[in-house]
């Protein structure tokens, strides 16, 4: 990755990367139309990759420098949008033409979104040549920072190039792209992990050895793959037209459930999706996994479902997946959920008839945070005939799980998946997924990351029934408790490698935590010591006058307690 | 082994409604659509009709949403559906009384408005109805009912009117539920037990399942409402005194009097101002051969 800007061509420039997909996509021998060509700095470079060179600019002095250099220029504005399509196609004459680049320009013109329509019409008219793009990106990293310092600083060239009058981040950059009937072929991007913009060095946000630039450089850099892309470099052909998503959409259910079964337990399976139902809130959707190999445990999943009111059964969409691990139909799930908040639900578990509507209340109430219900545990042993199980035990609540506390979760998980839900533009936002390489606590390790960005609303409503099996292949029992522990450390050092943000009260927590620490047995120890130390004074001076005392030989056995004594004083 | 063949069955649903919101008696009633399907696919439901109770003080549905509701169950299986506002609170006994009457059809379901049943529900328990079983009662999600039930044969001590099916010539032959004695509470006790001194079995079809909205609280269990505490109290004095056990009588009242709260005061009063007038249930000879007095409970529990 580069670590300055330069306008002129060299190796490690966005220059350089848009003629290295030039030369993979474009057919040699033909012309490449460079509109927005300033001074033309591409054209050696086109020119010695086999193509015919020839530079458009409403810059005079740039047509002429281009032209001066032997290589064909012509005048043109590209802004004219009616003359755009008939000009060039005047200039082109029958020639073949080999590609398009539209380099560092798209961002300098009013309209620029018709503008890539215009290009589109171009291409069709000349023979369909691809089309390589370069744009700036104004979703890099120093952006931000700079703007949580209040700063927008335009500057003669570069990310902030105070002529520019268009903006692209790569979501928009290809949402605009595609609306337009452009099709990418590839992309060169051009990283530049401190920008133009990275100034002033040492501000809190930006600089590379403050903590909170730290933390908000993985904020952004959850967020999408570009926040170190200085330049999207991009080859396109001509494709399907594909229509704008609408952003601000809110045809979503509230709640997106996503719900494992293996599909081997089908009298569990029928139950928990009763208890979906069931539900007083209508406004979720269920998509249920099917982690199996067999094509006849999906058949079988399909025929317990269809049994179910269509009201209910028309909101779940199965989807069969087969290979992974117990955390793989869970970031499916993800993939595939559209709902603003996103649950979980094993088949095994049972939920209250409210357990939708305490997490869109939650929602309402505390938005964007994770909002937290509590679980009620219940043994239940596998039997044979129906229904396959019995409870041993009425629901049971932890009384110190009721309500979620980061700092106690990060030492253990306190909080079943049935048990909350996660909005869904966190998700998006950080590109939160389950850990597949974990065997066991995906869960915690999801919800903790989930945690430290989003805060938790506790709605203390009991709304799911976590059934923990005392005989059978939960994993809390076929799991080695071996496994258990190092995993949890491994998580523990992985959440070590960042910072990471509390909750308001966290400080006097922490405070309370390490006071304790203080008191307890350190406090007993030291007391201990003192006492020990006293009784060894005492022993000594009696020992001494016993040794000085003329009838020390009767008393010998005292001379062994005094030198247990003594090892003793050592030790402490 | 091949599961014996089961015959058709014709059934009449009863709803008692007590100020229950629309949007969950639509639910329930989707449910019972579903649940008639699998029934009538599996051979084990005849015809259905749906018999819907209001005992509110005012009608708790609109006309048009008694058309919507109605129309819906019509449309979807059901040979007859209608809606009947009592004009008076009947409570669950009564209410469900007044629904069995004039019924013609081999089996009655007394299901609790608040419910969602499960699609295989009506006919799990269809099937339960032979070798002289009486009533036979679903499981209850996602709280179960901690009753002990004989895991071979489902035989258990009483039935929960919060869904319960009975053959109809049984109910008609005990006298349906007792509304003397009984509002709310202990109306499916008695009236199991008194299924049970008939010659009938009471059984419980675990695997027939229903999802009933009762809210748990931070304690794991079930808040009981004041009426649910009154008419529990009240429930257990009576059937104490029908089932002739002195000791479980004394030990209620002197229990309330000394622990009670408002609800189970008011219960005591309540009984000793009935008793006074005759308004209590005379002694059943036999009845403890059938009633079972476990601690607090009419049964014996898991947990």
């Amino acid at each position: 990755m580069s670590s300055t800007y330069d306008l002129s061509f060299g190796e490690n420039t966005p220059y350089a990367h848009a003629v290295e997909l030039l030369t993979r996509f474009a057919e040699p021998g033909g012309l490449v139309l460079d509109l927005g060509a300033g001074h033309g700095p591409l054209a050696e470079a086109v020119t010695n990759a086999g193509f015919t060179y020839v530079g458009f600019d409403i810059d005079e002095d740039g047509v002429s420098h281009i032209a001066s250099r032997g290589f064909e220029s012509h005048w043109i504005d590209l802004t004219d949008f009616d003359e755009l399509l008939p000009r060039v196609t005047t200039m082109v004459d029958d020639r073949p033409v080999a590609a398009i680049l539209a380099l560092d320009i798209i961002e300098h013109i009013q309209g620029s979104s018709q503008f890539i329509g215009h290009l589109r019409e171009l291409a069709l008219s000349t023979g369909r040549p691809p089309l390589v793009v370069s744009v700036p990106n104004v979703g890099h990293f120093d952006l931000a920072a700079k703007l949580l310092l209040g700063r927008w600083d335009t500057t003669d060239s570069g990310l902030l190039d105070r002529t520019h009058i268009a903006f692209y981040t790569d979501s928009s950059l290809t949402s605009a792209m595609a609306a337009h009937g452009w099709s990418e072929l590839a992309r060169d991007d051009f990283g530049l992990h401190e920008s133009d913009q990275h100034f002033p060095t040492h501000a809190p946000t930006l600089a590379s050895g403050s903590t909170l630039a730290r933390y908000l450089r993985v904020v952004r850099e959850r967020a999408d793959n570009f926040g170190a892309i200085n330049q999207f470099v991009r080859a396109y052909t001509c494709g399907d037209v594909v229509p704008r998503l609408d952003p601000s959409g809110n045809a979503a259910p509230a709640v997106s459930v996503i719900m494992r079964t293996q599909g081997n337990r089908l009298e569990l399976l029928e139950e928990a999706l009763l208890s979906l139902a069931g539900q007083t809130s209508p406004d979720f959707e269920v998509l249920l996994m099917v982690h199996s190999l067999d094509a006849g445990v999906e058949r079988n999943v399909r025929g317990v479902l269809g049994a179910f009111s269509p009201t209910f059964s028309r909101r779940v969409k199965i989807i069969q997946l087969r290979g992974g691990d117990r955390a793989r139909p869970l970031n499916e799930g993800l993939r595939e959920a559209v709902g603003d908040y996103i649950a979980f639900l094993d088949d095994d578990d049972l939920v209250t008839a409210t357990w939708i509507e305490t997490f869109t209340r939650g929602a309402k109430t505390r938005p964007g945070a994770i909002v937290r219900a509590v679980t009620a545990d219940q043994t239940v042993r596998r039997q044979s005939g129906p229904p396959g199980y019995s409870a041993l035990s009425g629901p049971k609540i932890d009384g110190a799980r009721i309500t979620f506390d980061m700092v106690r979760h990060l030492e253990t998980n306190r909080t079943p998946i049935c048990s909350f839900a996660v909005p869904r533009q966190a998700i998006l936002a950080s590109g939160l997924r389950f850990d597949e390489t974990l065997q066991v606590l995906e869960d915690w390790h999801f919800l903790i990351r989930a945690a430290l960005i989003c805060g938790v609303h506790d709605t203390r409503q009991v709304t799911s029934i976590y059934r923990r099996w005392d005989d059978a292949e939960a994993s809390w029992n076929s799991i080695d408790r071996d496994i258990w522990t190092a995993t949890r450390k491994a998580i523990q050092l992985e959440l070590d490698s960042e910072p990471i943000l509390l909750p308001l009260g966290s400080v006097s927590t922490i405070a309370s935590m390490i006071e304790r620490a203080h008191k307890g047995p350190s406090d007993r120890s030291s007391a201990t010591v003192k006492q020990l130390r006293k009784d060894l004074d005492r022993a000594e001076r009696r020992l001494a006058q016993v040794e000085s005392s003329t009838s020390w030989r009767v008393t010998r056995p005292l001379r062994g307690v005094a030198d247990s004594l003594k090892k003793l004083r050592r030790r402490s | 082994m091949r599961p014996p063949a089961v015959t058709p069955r014709s059934l009449r649903v009863q709803l008692v409604l007590f100020n229950n919101q629309f949007r969950f008696l639509v639910q329930t009633v989707q449910g019972l659509i579903a649940a008639a399907a699998v029934a009538r696919s599996n051979g084990s439901l005849s015809r259905i009709e749906l018999a819907i109770g209001d005992s509110s003080t005012d009608p708790c549905i609109s006309e048009e949403q008694e058309r919507g509701i109605i129309g819906n169950a019509l449309d979807n299986g059901f040979e007859r559906a209608w809606y009947t506002f009592f004009g008076a609170n009947l409570g669950s006994a009564g209410g469900s009384n007044a629904l069995a009457e004039g019924a013609e059809t081999d089996c009655l379901l007394i299901l609790n408005p608040d419910t969602y049943p499960s699609p295989w529900m009506l006919h799990r328990m269809l099937s339960s109805l032979r070798d002289g079983v009486g009533i036979v009662e679903a499981r209850q999600l996602p709280i179960e009912h901690p009753k002990e039930y004989d895991a071979h044969t489902g035989d258990v001590s009483w039935a929960s009117g919060a869904c319960s099916m009975f053959m109809r010539h049984v109910f008609e032959e005990v006298g349906g539920y007792d509304t003397d004695h009984f509002f709310l509470h202990c109306d499916d006790v008695d009236i199991s037990w008194r299924v049970k001194l008939a010659g009938y079995r009471v059984v419980m079809e675990p695997s027939a399942t229903t999802l009933h909205h009762k809210p748990i609280n931070l304690s794991g269990n079930i808040e009981p409402p004041y009426a649910e505490r009154y008419h529990g109290a009240l429930g257990k004095l009576m059937l104490a005194t029908r089932y002739g056990a002195e000791d479980v009588f004394e030990n209620t009242t002197s229990w309330i009097r000394a622990n009670g709260d408002d609800a189970q005061q008011q219960a005591v009063d309540d009984f000793e101002a009935r008793a006074a007038e005759g308004r209590i249930p005379d002694l059943i000879p036999d009845g403890v051969t059938v009633a079972q007095f476990v601690g607090t409970e009419y049964a014996k529990h898991r947990f």
